[in-house]
């Protein structure tokens, strides 16, 4: 069993189920909050996971060094690829793959921070339950 | 079986909307609030839409817990939302936001968006959210409310909006690379009435800003994160008349900037 440096992970703590570890030594995090995440790597020195809503996402290394995921909604992203790096990364923003080697310094959506988590949003599309 | 009975009728609570709750369509956004017309035809906003909540499809459910006029806010038209998220397949409700430097976690609505090369779009059948840590809610609250025009010309606030998003984040070049840090403090201004230089700071000029980015930049604001050498090549052939000790005021206004700021640097 690989061991983790959970200790380098900031994450939202009051919305994390217990960690159990996967198969193949990497760790799953099943819970509302990170429903779906698989992290699988040798190195998480420097990765912050900010939540909520950090679902549906896999992480394999290794070598995340110096990544940066922060909620809300960052739903159906996916990192792949033995051999990849990706230091220096930071992502904002659903839906997103990356494949691929050597993906370092790239920043996605700008800033390390969601500040506009939900942008755009049509108003003929949401419906509004009140409270009597 | 009195415990599964219990379980069961628990989580037959949850399945159900609260009893007598309606859902109704006809939202809109004026300004930084919600505004939604009830089935008499009278408009509710502000309070009373406290405890609603929007159902945004595969986003969630976004519930509004409290609605508070943000009294820090350069004119009196910022509405501060506290919302909670909860994601399809979850019945947990959980902040929206994440917390600024100062553990705020509330948030603004605004009508329109941004696009990708974070161009203000006033689309008024589209609205989005910013947490009060992210520059778009910042800049709103510093008064620059893209349909607001200024107290001393008259001009449209729209493209300081989008000026003010550049500055807030460093992204001198205007290429969507920001460079500053979460929680660093800077002091912006303008010509136009809406934001003053704030005396007795200890901070000097940095740059001068439109909608395009820096025209002109005296210090980098993140020495660590970019310096003014760094800036100075990644800015290739693109025209960036001043850097360095020729950058000023006086120099960045000739240039056509629409704002200034000071930092520590």
């Amino acid at each position: 069993m690989k061991t983790l440096a959970l200790t380098t992970l900031l994450l939202a703590a009051a919305v994390i189920a217990p960690a159990t570890m996967a198969a193949d030594g990497g760790p799953v995090f099943n819970g509302a909050r990170l429903n779906g995440w698989e992290l699988n790597s040798k190195n998480f020195n420097g990765i912050s996971l900010q939540g909520p809503v950090l679902q549906g996402l896999t992480l394999n290394g290794p070598v995340l060094q110096g990544l940066t995921l922060n909620g809300p909604v960052l739903q159906g992203l996916t990192l792949n690829g033995p051999g990849v790096v990706f230091q220096g990364l930071t992502l904002n923003g659903p839906g997103l793959v990356l494949q691929g080697k050597f993906l370092q310094g790239v920043h996605v959506n700008g800033v390390a921070r969601s500040h506009s988590p939900l942008s755009g949003i049509a108003l003929s599309s949401v419906r509004v339950q009140l409270r009597k | 079986m009195r415990t599964l009975a219990h379980v069961l009728l628990l989580g037959l609570l949850f399945a159900l909307p609260a009893a007598g709750a309606d859902l109704v369509g006809g939202l809109r956004v004026e300004g930084t609030r919600f505004v939604l017309p009830d089935e008499e035809g009278r408009l509710l906003t502000g309070g009373d839409l406290i405890g609603a909540e929007l159902d945004i499809g595969p986003v969630g459910v976004i519930r509004i817990d409290a609605i508070e006029r943000d009294s820090g806010a350069r004119f009196d038209e910022v509405w501060l939302h506290t919302l909670q998220l909860r994601t399809p397949g979850s019945m947990v409700f959980s902040n929206f936001c994440t917390p600024d430097p100062y553990g705020d976690t509330r948030a603004v609505v605004y009508p329109g968006y941004f696009d990708e090369a974070l161009r203000y779009v006033p689309d008024a059948a589209r609205f989005s959210f910013s947490c009060v840590s992210g520059v778009e809610a910042k800049c709103l609250r510093w008064g620059y409310l893209p349909w607001r025009t200024a107290p001393n010309t008259g001009e449209s606030l729209a493209p300081y909006y989008e000026t003010c998003i550049r500055l807030a984040r460093a992204d001198y070049l205007g290429d969507n690379r920001p460079s500053t840090r979460d929680g660093t403090s800077i002091d912006v201004y303008d010509r136009v009435g809406v934001q003053q230089r704030t005396p007795g700071l200890d901070m000097r000029f940095e740059a001068g800003w439109n909608t395009s980015g820096a025209v002109c930049v005296h210090h980098t604001r993140i020495p660590a994160n970019l310096t003014l050498a760094a800036l100075r090549a990644r800015r290739g052939g693109r025209a960036l008349p001043g850097l360095g000790d020729t950058c000023n005021e006086h120099q960045a206004q000739a240039d056509g900037a629409l704002l200034y700021n000071r930092s520590r640097g």
